[in-house]
């Protein structure tokens, strides 16, 4: 199979007490196996909303999304996902958090203590194991959760603004240890975020998602080097990409401004 | 909060520079409020059936002890029946109100009516339809601690962050384990507060049921010393109570310390 996740013309319409919120209108978008695709555009576009649908738990209210060949109607095996907020359970030590899915899903957890042990010492945590999350710094806990989703072995990943709430150094950090966990797992990952930079250095494939109602803006390989080099976030290719995008960006926002379409999005939920 | 050791009862030995600071301030209190008691009594200051020396305290020890501890007993007892099945009766309820929603709505009404009634008004209802004996006091208490734990098991629940509850969901966590993975473990530190609460309050309907029920226990001593003009006893009644209550409080704390660590 080649095409891991595939989205056809999904939308979404909230219904709030101020009326109903566009909050996706026939987004599309396809991730090959193993790639790592980053989808970008401004706070409040639907990116959040996007990545809910494919969990299956808020479905689309149009369209249709693929995971695997199969439409996404419930939370799957094949499929982690990672929030914003790292979302441990702070009852239970890291050892205990990163095997819930396990539990969750009923399989026997002494198969996997070996592997989910592998995996936090590969986030350089081993010795944690008894902790508990409110021992840990937020960069810390976020790649607890990054293990927690990794756990089950999905072949999925789904992050949302994953390191947003991080200082910037360990956001960095944190980026560069993603990229080797991609590089080791071999995952196929969709990653939202609204910072270019990012996703640029992440991602194969950039998504640029319309200011709300968030729709197809542009599609941009991302003709980078891989593995990514010391620095090249210190390039002027570097830099040109992540130009090229914010350009894109803005002119989005000015045409819909033209078209007097454009709403504020000050009342987006920061999720 | 104390550090947790494996030995948690060790909180009341290994003390830091202030809390060894507030536990001599504490003593400091007690001592006086036990000199201004001796003062009273040997300066004469109130009358010989208002207070007891205590001379005659240990004469009535001497005496009575085996009476006492029993009725001493027969309150503990009580007391830690009511909360536990009333408790025990309360998070079972919350758990149906919480799966089905039809139960809840129909609940609420009934919950809304009672939880503003003071049990002790009950407490005549009570007897007259189990006794004047452990069902009738019992019953007292498990009715003030049901409707207590049942209003704050609920708030509890219905208090559980959502992003606990959305990292559970999109793992599709089940209904079931939702609620004893997730949300009951979630209302810990909420539950034991009111579990606190509810235990003290235990045993004050307790004590209070025995006033009139006649059925022995720490109330009862008191009754008796107050009818019968026997200071030493209505003394020795109210002194008893209050350390029952300090003593259960602190346990039902130590026994926390290991439940809410992670807090
Ligand atoms: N539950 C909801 N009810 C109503 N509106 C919502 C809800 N969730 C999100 N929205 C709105 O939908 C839009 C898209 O939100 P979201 O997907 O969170 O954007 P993003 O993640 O790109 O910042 C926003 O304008 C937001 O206010
Ligand atoms: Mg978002």
């Amino acid at each position: 199979m080649d095409e891991v996740i595939v989205v056809e013309k999904v939308s979404k319409v909230y219904a709030s007490e101020r009326g109903p919120v566009h909050a996706i209108d026939r987004f599309s978008m396809k991730v090959k196996e193993g790639d790592f695709v980053a989808i970008v555009g401004p706070s409040g576009c639907g990116k959040t909303t996007l990545l809910w649908g494919l969990t299956g738990l808020h479905p689309f209210n149009g369209g249709k999304a693929y995971i695997l060949g199969e439409e996404v109607d419930k939370p799957r095996k094949d499929v982690g996902i990672i929030f914003q907020q790292a979302n441990l359970l702070p009852w239970r030590n890291i050892l205990q958090n990163v095997l819930f899915p396990i539990e969750i899903m009923k399989e026997n957890i002494a198969d996997y203590e070996e592997r989910v042990k592998d995996l936090l010492d590969s986030v350089e945590l081993t010795g944690f194991e008894n902790h508990y999350p409110r021992e840990l710094s937020g960069g810390m806990q976020q790649r607890v959760s990054i293990v927690r989703a990794l756990s089950y072995d999905p072949k999925v990943l789904l992050m949302d603004e994953p390191f947003g709430a991080l200082d910037a150094y360990t956001r960095d950090e944190m980026d560069t240890l993603l990229l080797g966990i991609w590089k080791k797992t071999k995952k196929t990952i969709a990653f939202v975020t609204h910072r270019i930079e990012e996703a640029v250095y992440l991602a194969n494939k950039v998504y640029v998602m319309t200011p709300r109602p968030g729709t197809n803006s542009a599609v941009f390989d991302i003709d980078l080097p891989r593995p990514r080099p010391e620095g090249i976030t210190m390039e002027q290719k570097y830099f040109e990409i992540v130009a090229e995008i914010k350009k894109r960006i803005v002119k989005d926002v000015e045409k819909q401004k033209e078209e007097g379409v454009y709403q504020s999005q000050a009342y987006s939920t920061v999720t | 909060m104390t550090r947790v050791t494996s030995k948690p009862w060790l909180v009341l030995i290994r003390l830091s520079k202030k809390q060894r600071r507030n536990f001599l301030l504490g003593a400091l209190g007690i001592a006086i409020g036990l000199g201004v008691w001796l003062a009273l009594v040997y300066f004469k200051l109130v009358p010989k059936y208002a207070l007891p020396t205590p001379v005659e305290l240990g004469k009535l020890w001497q005496r009575e002890s085996p009476r006492l501890l029993y009725n001493i007993w027969l309150t503990v007892m009580r007391a830690l029946c009511g909360f536990a099945l009333g408790s025990i009766m309360a998070l079972f309820v919350t758990f149906i109100r919480s799966w089905i929603p039809v139960i809840d709505t129909f609940i609420e009404p009934i919950v809304q009516i009672f939880k503003p009634v003071p049990p002790l008004v009950l407490s005549p209802f009570m007897i007259i339809w189990f006794g004047s004996n452990n069902k009738g006091v019992i019953t007292l208490a498990i009715w003030g601690s049901f409707f207590l734990m049942l209003v704050e098991g609920h708030e509890a629940l219905k208090a559980t962050p959502l992003v606990y509850l959305r990292a559970a969901s999109t793992l599709g966590e089940s209904k079931l384990g939702m609620r004893l993975r997730v949300m009951f473990p979630a209302a810990i530190p909420h539950l034991i507060g009111a579990m606190r609460i509810t235990l003290l309050l235990g045993i004050n309907l307790v004590i209070l049921g025995e006033f009139s029920a006649a059925a022995g226990g720490i109330g009862e001593i008191i009754v008796h010393g107050y009818r019968f003009l026997r200071p030493d006893l209505l003394f020795f009644g109210v002194l008893v109570g209050i350390a029952v209550a300090v003593v259960l409080d602190l346990l039902v704390r130590i026994i926390s310390i290991r439940l809410r660590r992670w807090v």
